[in-house]
């Protein structure tokens, strides 16, 4: 997907504050991706090729989702939670929109940070990204950031 | 008001020349132009068009202000459906992209797979398999929700979590019933 077509759905990504850094790929999604697998989709839908853990809820719940960063990556709710770099920690940004139906917050995307402070985010069947900070991915497409998780990178 | 209404393949020639005079003066609305996109498709038959119909590459449609007043909106003929022409490719075809181009950014399949372009693919049926095994082979989009509906007695991948592995198993099924290549 062309750069121009990307920041026409992002208005706030711009030539200094992101860059692609993929090709194109439909066969695992922003929310494996932000639990650094590249290998499959993680999703709720009982379909053809999409990882989901046993025995966790098959919906799109924000509590659901905590839960999968825990089971599948040990990323965790912290106090004071924000985007800001910590050493020693990783973190994943979960994103909602709101279900017009159901007027129920549901997610939407993740995205994860870089050792370097920027996140990446894999968008849909399209690239992965590389952009300065979770603002630029908010909007219509993928909502609000609604919960910051993150994981020790230390050996334990 | 839809563009069925909007757009009147019985006017005149001299009346659609003179809508094109007068709207495209004031006001050519790309804003709305964009809109009737959409609407537009399926209602042009290129077999009755006149060359005022299709001016420089795109089609020209009058939007009705007042009773005594038109605007003229120009869609891009990229985007207009030869009704009687369309072969099921080109119909998969122009579905499949306009899916991608609007819903390839979302995350989660029972979002995308809702988008009308994907609810008409599996509207058509087995005419779309061999297209849909074509867009797969080539790592493109993600069709199972689609072939689940098309054929809802085949599970050749029941039970695989991994995309590629549930691919590789359809298309292997694919070719062994002789769906694909078609």
């Amino acid at each position: 997907m062309p750069e121009e077509e990307i920041k026409r759905w992002f208005p706030d990504l711009s030539d200094d504050n992101f860059a692609i850094t993929s090709d194109e790929a439909a066969h695992y999604n922003c929310i494996a991706w932000a639990g650094n697998d590249d290998s499959q989709k993680w999703e709720p839908e009982n379909l053809d090729g999409r990882f989901w853990p046993d025995n966790l809820d098959r919906d799109k719940k924000l509590e659901t989702f905590i839960k999968l960063y825990e089971i599948c990556g040990g990323y965790l709710p912290f106090e004071n939670e924000n985007a800001d770099l910590e050493g020693g920690f990783e973190k994943v940004a979960i994103f909602c929109t709101i279900d017009t139906k159901t007027m129920q917050k549901e997610v939407s995307h993740a995205a994860r940070q870089l050792p370097s402070g920027k996140w990446t985010s894999k968008l849909g069947d399209f690239e992965d990204i590389e952009h300065d900070s979770l603002f630029s991915m908010q909007g219509v497409w993928y909502g609000t950031v609604c919960k910051i998780l993150r994981k020790s990178t230390t050996a334990s | 008001m839809t563009a069925e209404e909007t757009y009147k393949p019985e006017e005149t020639r001299e009346g659609r020349r003179q809508h094109f005079r007068d709207g495209m003066r004031p006001n050519p609305a790309p804003q709305f132009a964009e809109s009737l996109g959409e609407t537009i498709m399926g209602t042009f038959d290129v077999n009755t068009s006149t060359p005022n119909s299709v001016y420089g590459g795109m089609l020209i449609v009058s939007q009705p202000i007042t009773q005594q007043a038109s605007r003229v909106c120009l869609l891009p003929v990229v985007n207009v459906v030869l009704n009687q022409k369309e072969t099921p490719r080109d119909k998969f075809n122009r579905l499949a992209s306009q899916w991608y181009r609007e819903t390839g950014m979302l995350s989660f399949i029972d979002r995308r797979a809702a988008h009308k372009s994907y609810q008409q693919i599996i509207g058509m049926g087995k005419d779309a398999l061999p297209f849909i095994f074509r867009e797969m082979e080539n790592n493109k989009g993600d069709w199972f929700w689609a072939l689940n509906a098309i054929l809802p007695e085949e599970h050749p991948a029941a039970g695989e979590t991994n995309f590629k592995k549930a691919v590789k198993l359809w298309l292997n099924w694919a070719k062994e019933e002789r769906i694909y290549p078609g």
